[in-house]
């Protein structure tokens, strides 16, 4: 049996029936994707909140963070979430490299879980702890539990690739493949706020 | 019968809320006390509040329990979803006891410290210590609860599930949210610690609002009302005149 994915095409396409917006993953997934961004709103603003009231502090701790490994991590999640973007795509169209794209984005998670441990240790060696100033409480933190998502993330993305190498695919996975992809690229957008707040903003 | 045990377990979760927050509010738990307080400052607030605390506590101890229907009617669900091998309802029993505890306990220690609030305020401190910590770090049983439930919610194959499928991711996020409390040993001031932003007042926030929603969604889940057959306490002892 096959089911054709594409279904706001065909449900445009159907005589008199209104065109559908699809929303992808399922309702129920989207429940979470906006607690988490509620909860990380809240994170954002207790940051913001705390900057302001101890500037000259948030601003010397900030010159000790390597802004260029913030940077790498950001260009690395941004390529993960087009590799993610491209693999759907394959993935609608049974490409045969669809795997690969899965596999690219995979490649990125694990990059930036590197790039973070790497920058953590620096900073520690550097002396740079999370007791040592209400800066570095937030930076460990907060990082740390997106870094959490990030691994959960990375697990979704195994999925993905297992979901890409079955040769059939069903409605039921392809529901799945788009929660993981929904998740993942809310993981990048969480970090495309992170990074500024913590590493640029002056 | 049946149907009116689901209520009554279901509306515990309301009963909850409303015991064991009002336990907190009249031992002017709220907003919580600092864990930045000196021992002074402790034992002052254990000598000026004693019969309010103490009255709380009692409200609070019978708060912990009103959990354990809520959760076994959870269990329930669960069973339905499981079949006839059931781990995830024994994690989700085991989670809801260790629950029970987690609220219990940290009022036990509380009652203790406000027995005798004239003691040395070091000790008043240390019992401060005991009972705030557990409080607020027991994040553990609840994570595990939402966890083993948002699994079985999003496991339910029948074509009349019991709870919406929206449920489930809820209940994953209720699990996140109870994680900042998880690193309150560190801090002493900041959204961190005991009366932080994100440790206290996300996390009761998340927790109150999860066992409002949960006890609405079980209430949804009733099932039918079903003929009842008549027994001998139906008979009739006068007739209509």
């Amino acid at each position: 049996m096959t089911v054709q994915l594409d279904a706001p095409a065909e449900r445009a396409s159907s005589p008199g029936g209104p065109r559908q917006r699809h929303l992808p993953g399922e309702e129920g997934l989207w429940v979470f994707i906006m607690g988490d961004l509620l909860m990380f709103g809240v994170f954002f603003g207790v940051l913001v909140v705390s900057r302001a009231k101890d500037v000259a502090v948030f601003a010397e701790a900030q010159a000790h963070l390597h802004v260029e490994l913030g940077l790498l991590n950001t260009v690395l999640l941004l390529t993960g979430s087009w590799f993610v973007a491209r693999g759907m795509q394959a993935l609608k169209a049974r490409s045969p490299r669809r795997t690969r794209w899965f596999v690219a984005a995979l490649a990125t998670a694990v990059a930036f879980a590197s790039v973070k441990v790497l920058e953590y240790s620096l900073l520690i060696s550097d002396g740079q702890t999370p007791a040592d100033n209400d800066f570095f409480m937030y930076y460990f933190v907060f990082t740390g539990i997106h870094l959490a998502h990030l691994v959960i993330g990375a697990v979704f993305l195994t999925v993905l690739v297992t979901i890409a190498r079955r040769p059939q695919l069903t409605v039921g996975r392809f529901r799945l493949a788009e929660c993981g992809a929904v998740y993942w690229h809310m993981v990048d957008m969480l970090w495309l706020v992170l990074f500024p707040l913590l590493y640029v903003v002056r | 019968m049946a149907r009116k045990v689901q209520i009554v377990c279901a509306s515990m979760g309301f009963a909850f809320v409303v015991v064991l927050f009002g336990g907190i509010i009249v031992a002017d738990m709220l907003p919580p006390f600092s864990p930045s307080a000196g021992a002074e400052e402790v034992a002052a607030w254990y000598q000026e509040n004693t019969n309010g605390i103490r009255f709380g506590m009692v409200l609070m101890m019978f708060g912990a329990l009103m959990t354990a229907p809520w959760g076994a009617l959870l269990a329930a669900h669960i069973k339905k979803v499981e079949g006839e091998f059931t781990p995830l309802t024994y994690t989700f029993l085991a989670a809801t006891a260790a629950g029970c505890v987690a609220i219990f306990m940290p009022v036990m220690i509380f009652s203790a410290a406000a027995f005798r609030p004239e003691r040395s305020a070091e000790i008043t401190q240390t019992l401060n210590d005991m009972a705030w910590i557990p409080f607020i770090m027991n994040g553990p049983p609840a994570i595990t609860q939402a966890i083993v439930l948002g699994a079985a919610i999003l496991m339910d194959k029948r074509a009349r599930p019991a709870f919406p499928r929206w449920a489930g991711y809820y209940n994953f996020w209720v699990g996140f949210g109870f994680l900042p409390a998880c690193i309150l040993l560190y801090f002493k001031s900041g959204p961190f610690a005991w009366d932080g932003v994100l440790s206290f007042w996300l996390a009761a926030t998340v927790f109150g609002t999860w066992f409002i929603t949960m006890s609405i969604l079980m209430l949804r889940a009733l099932p039918d009302r079903e003929e009842r057959t008549l027994t001998d306490d139906d008979e009739l002892i006068l007739a209509a005149q």
